[in-house]
């Protein structure tokens, strides 16, 4: 008979595992805290070696596509020239040395800003729209409500509306209020999902690391 | 043409005359019908031994005579109808109704009576194969005949049968006791005792022939009607003879005048027979031999075909039937039990249909000698005359000569059919159709198989085994229009389903896109106006309190404290993050801060540098790597990689990127550095978070914030990320010190610290831009929404589109 014994070990190995970092957290013993650091520790290592089989892959992927011409292959090419030079940017003059530096402040910041004031433009466009894609009124509060905080973002031509501006106006009952009630309310579930989560990991019901 | 010499008288007449000039008597036998009065008559052309019709008793025919009238009286008043008889002789042991017609009819003579026992005995016993019973039953008969049957008729059969054995002939010679013997039967006898020999022949008594069909029922039915009854007279006999033929008829055995009446169609061979091939004495030996006891009877041969016959030679008739006599007791036994016989009885029978009829021609010579018995004005007082048995006599069906039948279709004259008689032709016709089909179904000769040579072999699905051809058929289909439109409307649709579809042009410019550049270009030279022209001008925002609560928490901390900085926002949020961000660093600066600059993200640690850097041209600071600030790199793993770097910094971040000039080795943070007292981060004056994202202040507030115990975390953010830290802010105790938000808490913060920056210098471009926004989103918001509210329908069906 053949037996599976990969998802069991892998099973109790990630169980014990998540069992004594919890341990620690709760328990301030010497053994478990090295325990619960050691794990830590091969949990950076890990990460960061999967970061490099990520590089790996992704360099994997983007020659397969240059060897077999097919679609986008240009682009790939032009990810993997970017690659090796700043791979060899960096790994001549260091993560901070000057041209490595000149790279990030001359070519990633730059086209990593410009996405985002083109973010700027397709967010303008779309909330001037939307009420012609979806006219209901959960659109048109969206917008009212969009339109009331970036009014009293700012002054209006230098100047501060009562009731519109400062920690008495509208935008600080909606940012202090509306807007903290979600956001804790998202925070909330987001813990609750992260607990639950946890536990199913910790109780076996969650497999992730299995097949 | 010969004259025509009168049976009665024996005197010559001519040819035409239709009674004898001399006696008065009949020259020629009535046409019409077979018997005076004859219920019953039989049809050559109908199937053997089969009826078909009855007289209707209620018509007479004009010629009947009175005697014969009273016998149809007497045969409605006590002979029991065909169906009752045939019913009578089917059914098993009905002799004793057999018996009753017998006697409740008529009161027969004791002979005859016994006559009729004997047949019916015979009849029922004698089965087809079972040769011994029926010669035992001809004994028997013969038996009883003795003393009964009238002396002439003995005599008549002793003269007759000279060779015929000793039982046969004392029998015949009881018969023969003739009391009351005529004396034209007495002088044909002595003639014929003269030396006038007889030619052999097979004589047959018209009307009571064999049958052919060989069905033991219907002789017997038939049989019973003859019983008693006079026997129908074919063309050419006159009645005296018939009444002769009656007697006879009565004497034989029933299922000998059943047989008879197969021959029925050809002319009576009693009377024209004579001197036929087939009568041949050596025949006839034969069959007296056979009928003889002790010696087994041998199987009747079938008859051949009778050709036409001469009167000429027709030997004496009454020497034929005594022949007969005899002749068809021995041919009844085997006769009934073959039923291999049957088919061949059938082609005879029609092989004896087709004998061509027979002429009215005169009298042989042997038979003008004779004296004829009696004339129809005769016969009237004859009927006074007859004996009682002949007068008792029940009227009953007796078998029709078809012979006139078949004489008519030959051409030659009919005579006048009684009334009753032309009543019964059409079911006549239709039964004789039937027959006739049957015949020559019977007839068919297998021709392939097993059964090759055998007759009316029952075909074997003719229908079903006949190979037929196949019949075409066209495949040209009948299609309505209404389909023939569907069919071409479907076949245009299948050639346009190969087709490319033609794709309209977009045009190059679109309401979208000249939304979306309009968009741009008021956004743009909204900011490049105000950057350039007047930005700074504009009003910077008030400070709020949590921006108020990070200048504090900067403020609290000592000169030269070791600062965490963790950079974690990403390059394209670097511009409002440094706009938000500088004014704090330039402050942590100007108090002198070491800062511990660590990130994870992978662009974090150049992020860092570039911010020092940065802080460093617009705050005129000289802070330099490992002396004033150390970068201590990427913390890889997320919230786990966060959470080792909270509980044990050194050994997940051990040295720094910065390389040592002297060295050439990285830098040992940790022991190296103004960082060697530290051993956790709690031991950091301040903690300082650089994030866009929510979910990283989520992690550095869950992960390290438990461990800082009294070290401050103040959060730099976008403006996005605010919703989301201000409950950390705002919650009791707070989680965060403070935090600044975007530009405005940028400006904010530069307006606090009096130091501005380049927060500051955006203010004016990003209220201005902001406005353009506002104005933007509002006047296409109301430009898309007034045809919503007008057509609330068709823009909904757009918007499901």
């Amino acid at each position: 008979m053949k037996l599976n014994l990969r998802a069991p070990i892998s099973s109790s190995i990630a169980i014990a595992v998540g069992f004594l970092v919890l341990l620690g957290y709760f328990f301030d013993f010497g053994l478990l805290t090295a325990l619960r650091r050691v794990f830590l520790q091969w949990a950076v290592i890990l990460a960061a070696i999967a970061m490099m089989v990520g590089v790996a892959n992704l360099f994997a992927v983007h020659w397969t596509k240059i060897k077999t011409w097919q679609a986008g292959s240009g682009y790939s090419l032009i990810l993997l020239l970017s690659l090796l030079i700043t791979l060899m940017v960096v790994g001549f003059f260091g993560p901070t040395g000057s041209w490595t530096l000149w790279l990030f402040n001359y070519i990633e910041v730059p086209i990593e800003s410009s996405l985002m004031a083109i973010l700027a433009i397709a967010l303008a466009y779309a909330s001037a729209r939307l009420l012609r894609r979806r006219m209901n009124p959960f659109s048109a509060i969206f917008l009212f409500t969009a339109l009331i905080v970036l009014l009293a973002t700012v002054p209006i031509l230098g100047i501060e509306l009562p009731g519109l501006h400062g920690p008495d106006g509208i935008r600080s009952l909606i940012t202090g209020i509306f807007t903290v009630a979600g956001a804790r309310g998202i925070l909330l579930g987001i813990v609750l999902g992260t607990v639950a989560t946890a536990l199913r990991i910790i109780m076996g019901i969650d497999r992730p690391y299995s097949e | 043409m010969e004259d025509v010499r009168c049976p009665m008288c024996g005197k010559p007449n001519p040819p035409d005359e239709e009674v004898c000039q001399f006696c008065q008597a009949r020259l020629r036998p009535i046409e019409g019908f077979a018997f005076s009065d004859g219920d019953l008559y039989f049809d050559s052309s109908k199937e053997p031994g089969k009826e078909l019709g009855r007289d209707v008793n209620t018509s007479t025919g004009p010629e009947l005579p009175d005697w014969l009238k009273s016998f149809r009286q007497e045969d409605d008043a006590g002979i029991p109808s065909e169906e009752e008889s045939l019913e009578a002789s089917i059914q098993p042991g009905q002799e004793s109704s057999q018996e009753e017609i017998f006697s409740e009819g008529v009161e027969l003579p004791a002979w005859l009576h016994n006559l009729g026992e004997e047949a019916i005995i015979e009849e029922s016993e004698i089965p087809g194969e079972e040769s011994d019973n029926a010669l035992q039953g001809v004994e028997e008969l013969e038996s009883s005949l003795e003393g009964s049957i009238p002396d002439w008729l003995s005599n008549m059969r002793h003269v007759e049968d000279p060779s015929a054995p000793d039982e046969s002939l004392s029998t015949k010679q009881s018969l023969a006791g003739t009391d009351g013997e005529p004396e034209w039967l007495r002088g044909m006898r002595d003639s014929q005792e003269d030396g006038i020999t007889a030619p052999p022949d097979e004589v047959k008594i018209p009307g009571i022939e064999s049958d052919d069909s060989g069905d033991i029922f219907t002789q017997s039915e038939e049989e019973k009607e003859l019983s008693g009854l006079p026997v129908g007279t074919p063309e050419g006999i006159t009645d005296w003879l018939r009444q002769l033929e009656e007697v006879e008829g009565k004497t034989e055995k029933p299922e000998e005048a059943v047989a008879d009446r197969s021959d029925d169609s050809e002319v009576p061979g009693w009377l024209m027979g004579a001197g036929d091939e087939f009568a041949e004495p050596e025949e006839i030996s034969e069959l007296e031999e056979a009928a003889s006891p002790g010696e087994e009877i041998q199987e009747p041969k079938p008859e051949p075909i009778i050709p036409p016959q001469e009167e000429e030679i027709v030997p004496a008739w009454l020497s034929g039937l005594e022949a007969s006599t005899e002749l068809i007791l021995e041919e009844r036994a085997p006769e009934v039990t073959g039923e291999e016989e049957f088919s061949s009885l059938l082609e005879e029978k029609s092989l004896e249909s087709e004998t061509p009829p027979v002429k009215a021609e005169p009298l042989p010579d042997y038979f003008q000698g004779s004296v004829a018995p009696f004339t129809e004005e005769e016969l009237e007082l004859l009927g006074e005359e007859m004996p009682a048995w002949v007068e008792n006599l029940p009227v009953s069906e007796t078998v029709a000569g078809p012979l006139e039948e078949k004489i008519g279709e030959d051409g030659i004259e009919r005579g006048e059919l009684p009334g009753w008689l032309e009543a019964i032709r059409p079911s006549e016709t239709e039964e004789a159709t039937t027959s006739i089909s049957m015949v020559e179904e019977n007839a068919r000769v297998e021709s392939a198989g097993p059964l090759v040579g055998l007759r009316g072999v029952l075909p074997a699905e003719p229908e079903i085994s006949r190979i037929n051809k196949t019949s075409g058929y066209s495949v040209k289909l009948q299609i309505p229009e209404k389909q023939q439109a569907r069919i071409t409307a479907l076949q245009e649709l299948m050639k346009t389903e190969g087709k490319p579809k033609l794709v309209q042009d977009r045009l190059v410019i679109s309401s979208q896109h000249i939304l979306r550049i309009l968009i741009f270009v008021g956004l743009s030279l909204t900011i490049i106006w105000t950057s350039f022209f007047g930005g700074e001008n504009i009003l910077l925002p008030a400070f709020p309190v949590e921006v108020f609560d990070a200048s504090q928490a900067v403020n609290g901390i000592p000169s030269g404290a070791p600062v965490l900085l963790a950079v974690d926002y990403e390059p394209g949020f670097s511009a409002e993050m440094e706009a938000a961000s500088t004014t704090v660093i330039d402050h942590l600066m100007l108090k002198g801060a070491y800062l511990t600059i660590v990130s994870t993200t992978p662009t974090g640690p150049a992020l860092g540098e570039r911010l020092v850097n940065l802080v460093n041209r617009r705050g005129n600071h000289y802070y330099q790597d490992s002396n004033q600030y150390i970068n201590l790199g990427y913390i890889p793993g997320g919230l786990t990689g966060l959470l080792a770097f909270a509980e044990m910094p050194q050994r997940i971040t051990p040295s720094s990127l910065t390389i040592d000039k002297n060295t050439g080795k990285q830098i040992r943070v940790w022991q190296d550095t103004q960082l060697k007292n530290l051993t956790r981060l709690a031991d950091f004056s301040l903690v300082l978070v650089l994030t866009e994202s929510p979910d990283t202040v989520r992690s550095w507030v869950e992960q390290v914030q438990p461990v800082l115990r009294q070290t401050p975390i103040v959060m730099v953010t976008s403006a996005q990320a605010e919703p989301l830290i201000r409950p950390y802010y705002e919650g009791r105790p707070q989680q965060i010190k403070g935090f600044v938000a975007g530009v405005a808490g940028g400006a904010s913060y530069e307006k606090l610290t009096m130091r501005l920056g380049p927060a500051a210098k955006q203010w004016g471009a990003f209220s201005n831009g902001l406005l353009v926004a506002i104005l933007i989103i509002l006047v296409g918001g109301a430009i898309n929404a007034i045809p919503g509210f007008i057509h609330p329908t068709k823009r909904g069906g757009e918007a499901k589109s």
